[in-house]
């Protein structure tokens, strides 16, 4: 990764002047991966601003050509699982605030499967979790997910697969057997969870 | 639960691949929606006084030399 000024300072796809503006691209995926390690929007967000502080403050300590994503998320998987040790006993208070912001939306198709996804993986041990969360919901690879779990990939791959077979277990999918086919992911989700069957 | 043990054995799940696509597409469209919203005040606010904070730490450290 390189981080030598542009020609121009103009133009949303340029590197900024100041590397460390490159952190605030990685902000949504970062919340997004804080709110489904967290399972709470409030706690998501004070988590991503500790992210932001500490690699702010720290970016000397980044290796330019290294992946800055995976150097970001790792920051921010450490300091949950920093806090989580700290605070065990508040942690169940998180369960489901997430669903329930989902829930307070307009109803339409797919809002409850939303719902059910969101409260299925809350139930998941955090390593199975955080695996789904950047394989499954956010795009990373394999490898990536690794470097930022500091963990082998077939560790990744290991307990993603785990996560998507207690997923498929909480939200009624059987083993070895397909949902009823319909046009959409969602639907799919739908006809198979409690209140669908 | 017998899933929902923590441990990393060679577990390849031994589900069908459309659950496991599918699961992974909700994934997706679970978090989508948070990837695309507008960063919150609070997050915005702090970049800016951390680019401010590194302004004055900047001139200060020019009046010094």
């Amino acid at each position: 990764m390189s981080h030598s000024p542009p020609a121009s300072a103009e133009g949303p796809d340029t590197i900024p002047a100041d590397p460390r503006e490159e952190i605030v691209t990685h902000l949504p995926a970062l919340r997004a991966f804080a709110r489904g390690l967290t399972g709470n929007a409030s706690a998501a967000d004070d988590l991503v601003q500790d992210t932001v502080l500490k690699a702010w403050s720290k970016f000397h300590l980044f290796q330019d050509g290294t992946n800055l994503r995976a150097w970001l998320f790792t920051i921010l998987r450490n300091s949950f699982l920093s806090s989580r040790r700290k605070a065990a006993r508040e942690i169940a208070d998180s369960e489901g605030s997430f669903a329930g912001r989902l829930a307070t939306k307009p109803d339409h198709d797919g809002r409850l499967a939303m719902q059910e996804m969101a409260e299925a993986l809350n139930q998941l041990p955090v390593e199975q979790r955080e695996a789904l969360l950047l394989v499954g919901a956010l795009g990373f690879s394999v490898e990536e997910a690794a470097e930022t779990c500091d963990c082998a990939p077939g560790t990744i791959k290991s307990r993603a697969n785990r996560g998507r077979s207690a997923l498929a277990q909480i939200l009624g999918l059987e083993k070895g057997e397909a949902p009823e086919t319909t046009d959409s992911p969602v639907a799919a989700v739908i006809s198979v969870a409690p209140g669908g069957l | 639960m017998v899933m929902m043990n923590g441990n990393d054995g060679e577990d390849e799940g031994d589900f069908a691949p459309d659950v496991a696509q599918q699961i992974d597409e909700n994934l997706r469209r679970l978090y989508s929606e948070t990837v695309s919203e507008e960063l919150p005040r609070s997050l915005t606010e702090l970049l800016d006084a951390l680019r401010r904070q590194d302004e004055a730490g900047g001139e200060q450290r020019m009046g010094e030399q």
